[in-house]
């Protein structure tokens, strides 16, 4: 369990296996990423993008295989169906570990019951143990940063999909993630949105933030991503940099890119 | 604290004979509701006016009265006031039928309106009369939507008739209130008779749980097989309990 | 008619026993309302838990609130209660647990349908940025639970209003315990019930009427969804 991490990775997946019912959703999927790399995963819809980015930080527990983030194994928690207090010191450990991941979903789950700068403030009062007036200043910095300041203090329903999106990402780096995990972030945007979200991502990775996307904009993995996954079937069937996937080997590869390019 | 259900056992035969009454009477009740709600339910799809407007004005009065208010004034208040004479077991019928059909009124209506426009337009262009159209297309499929809502308030008709012993029918509350206060054992007499309400109100929800999988309009050896999915007429869908009626009649 | 006198004069002479009488099932059906809000809502988190021995006398509780007539109910909370503890319960108090329990059988039923019509989404979220089963659930899926369930529980308020109004069966002295009082005194039933049927339906009717706004209010919908 405590075993040396090996080359100062910040995320890795060994032989990550799931399924759903007779559904084999991820069959033995090893990942590593380096602090600071940005690694785009794409692939065909059902091959298993959307889980193993949920498998990261356990959103979806793994029946196989083990995460390691930080130089530490996270333990899936041991929950009972009859003991309710069975798994809580996993869950524990989890919250934590979480805490240090970011992640932004395609349809944003920002919270419709609090405004844009309380989105922001919730997990910095709660996780990261602030004030309520130090976490307001802070917010407010985030949502700056993201061009969100004039809309602070209003509801979630008020602001476009695009601005959801930006406040789903201004929430979770407020909390100073090492990590940002990305799923389809941009597939739920009316396409005039989609650049402003992009152009925040793509920001983000020049200030050297390690990125875990799942995407469908190729032009963006080609252009931002120091490495490009192609998954189908539940498996990675090719990796490499962007100007290998100009040319892929496989054939499957091509047959993916050349349908959607 | 020492129980003695032996004192409800040598009276059980009485109470079983005034759980018949019991169950009887919401039978008899709901069954005449069933039939004068339906009646409702047209009338408010009604091209006259007036016809639609006395209908609205029946349903929304009986659904907004609690049944305990409506008892007391009807049978104690306006009968004795106008000399009315009528036996207290058709004055329990009458009065639960009353409730009752104003809120399967509403139940129906909600049924056919849930029915897709479409599948009358259907019918008519295959050349049935609009009233056949109805029959044969539109009521079917209405009846089966409307199945759990009727259920639930066949259940609450069972729960409501223990009010009808405030006028004095030897119904199950009643024999119960008095074999309780006699034999000086309230908690073992409630009890117990809180026990047969409550398999009654299992038995019932039992049934429609049975009818609706025997009309389930989707299955495909069902009655209707190629009939379209089932759309709840309750808010929150299919089994659960519409709360503003359940215990609400008081 | 012909025969009966009417006197309304008994009403007139009434007219404050009447007013308190109505206070009084104001009160119990308050009080049996929170009561039954704050029951459902533990009955509720135990019901939609993960392990069955929560699940399982949950579900239970549920149908045993909903399954028995609330008029009996009252009984054996009154009766019952004073027989197998030593504890005398006032009628005041024996309605407002009467209406509160089998109250509460209901809310657990609306919280529950307004717990998973969250998006599920929410609380993923929540765990995403790191909060723990606690926080997500007191800060992100409860207060939009609540929201949902509004409309569902104004529908119970009116309800537990029409329990309400035969808890005079047990004692407590409302404006239907007054209006027995007073008709057989007199031998004068149409006045008094009268009045004290048009009293509860008025209050039926505001509720109802306000029930309806407060529906439209949140159906809305302005800040429930994302
Ligand atoms: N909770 C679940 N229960 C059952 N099956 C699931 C569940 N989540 C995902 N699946 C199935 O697992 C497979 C992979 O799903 P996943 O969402 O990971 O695909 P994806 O690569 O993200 O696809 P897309 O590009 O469409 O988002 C799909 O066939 C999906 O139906
Ligand atoms: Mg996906």
């Amino acid at each position: 369990m405590s075993d040396p991490r090996p080359g100062g990775l910040l995320l890795e997946l060994r032989g990550i296996r799931k399924r759903f019912g007779d559904l084999q959703v991820l069959d033995d999927v090893s990942l590593s990423i380096a602090p600071g790399e940005v690694v785009c995963v794409i692939g065909p819809s059902g091959s298993g993008k959307s889980t193993l980015l949920r498998c990261v930080n356990f959103l979806t527990p793994v029946d196989e295989g083990e995460v390691w983030f930080e130089g530490r194994r996270i333990e899936p928690p041991r929950h009972s169906s009859w003991n309710p207090f069975a798994g809580r010191p996993q869950v524990r450990e989890l919250t934590r570990l979480r805490a240090r991941i970011g992640m932004v979903f395609q349809h944003f789950n920002v919270f419709p019951h609090l405004t844009a700068c309380e989105n922001v403030m919730l997990g910095l009062t709660r996780v990261s143990g602030l004030g309520k007036a130090e976490a307001r200043e802070r917010a407010r910095a985030q949502l700056e940063r993201i061009g969100l300041l004039d809309k602070a203090d209003e509801h979630p329903a008020r602001l476009s999909g695009g601005q959801k999106q930006r406040l789903a990402i201004a929430r979770a780096l407020a909390l100073g993630p090492t990590l940002m995990l990305f799923d389809e972030a941009t597939s739920a945007l009316d396409p005039e949105l989609v650049g402003g979200v992009l152009a925040e991502m793509r920001k983000l990775a020049q200030d050297g933030m390690t990125m875990l996307v799942v995407t469908h904009e190729m032009q963006f993995a080609m252009e931002v991503a120091d490495r490009v996954v192609f998954m189908d079937h539940g498996a990675i069937v090719e990796q490499g940099t962007p100007e290998h996937f100009r040319d892929p080997g496989n054939e499957r590869t091509r047959a993916f890119l050349s349908a959607i390019l | 604290m020492n129980l003695d259900f032996g004192v409800v056992f040598s009276s059980f035969d009485v109470m079983l004979r005034a759980f018949r009454i019991s169950i009887v009477v919401a039978l008899a009740g709901f069954a005449i509701a069933l039939v004068a709600g339906a009646g409702l339910a047209l009338c408010r799809r009604s091209r006259l006016r007036p016809v639609r407007l006395l209908a609205f004005a029946y349903v929304n009065f009986f659904r907004g009265a609690a049944l305990y208010v409506l008892i007391i004034w009807l049978w104690l208040g306006l009968a004795v006031a106008t000399g009315i004479r009528i036996g207290t077991l058709s004055a329990g019928i009458l009065t639960l039928a009353l409730l009752n059909s104003a809120y399967l009124a509403e139940v129906f209506r909600a049924g056919i309106d849930a029915v897709d426009g479409g599948q009358k337009e259907a019918a008519l262009a295959m050349g049935l009369a609009p009233g056949q159209a109805f029959r044969a297309v539109v009521a079917p499929q209405a009846l089966r939507i409307s199945l759990p809502a009727t259920g639930n308030h066949l259940v609450d008709a069972i729960k409501d008739s223990a009010i009808l012993s405030v006028i004095g029918i030897p119904e199950l509350m009643r024999e119960t209130a008095r074999l309780a206060q006699f034999e000086q054992r309230p908690f073992e007499f409630y009890v117990v008779a809180a026990g047969m309400y409550l398999a009654a109100v299992y038995a019932a929800s039992a049934l429609f749980r049975f009818l609706e999988r025997r009309l389930d309009l989707d299955r495909p050896a069902g009655r209707w097989s190629r009939g379209r999915p089932v759309r709840s007429t309750e808010p929150g869908g299919g089994r659960v309990q519409p709360v503003g009626t359940a215990l609400g009649r008081g | 008619m012909f025969s009966y006198r009417l006197r309304w004069d008994l009403v007139a002479d009434n007219v404050g026993g009447l007013v308190s009488g109505l206070v009084i099932l104001l009160q119990i059906t308050a009080l049996g309302f929170a009561l039954a809000m704050i029951l459902g809502l533990v009955v509720a988190v135990a019901r939609t838990a993960r392990s069955p021995l929560l699940r399982g006398p949950a579900l239970a509780y549920t149908e045993l609130m909903r399954g028995i007539p609330l008029f009996l109910f009252l009984f054996l909370v009154y009766y019952g209660a004073a027989q197998v503890s030593p504890v005398v319960l006032s009628p005041f108090v024996a309605a407002v647990l009467a209406l509160g329990l089998t109250g509460s059988g209901y809310a657990t039923e609306i919280y529950r349908g307004a717990l998973q019509a969250v998006d599920p989404g929410q609380r993923e979220a929540a765990f995403a940025m790191g909060l723990t089963p606690g926080q997500a659930f007191r800060d992100v899926v409860l207060p939009q639970a609540l929201r949902i369930a509004v409309p569902p529980g104004m529908n119970l308020l009116v309800a537990l209003l029409k329990g309400s109004t035969f808890v005079s069966v047990i004692g407590v002295a409302d404006v239907f315990y007054l209006s027995r009082i007073v008709s057989q005194r007199f031998f004068a039933p149409f006045e008094m019930y009268t009045v004290s049927g048009l009293m509860i339906i008025a209050v039926t009717l505001c509720l109802a009427g306000f029930a309806v706004l407060v529906e439209k209010r949140f159906a809305r919908g302005d800040r429930t969804s994302s």
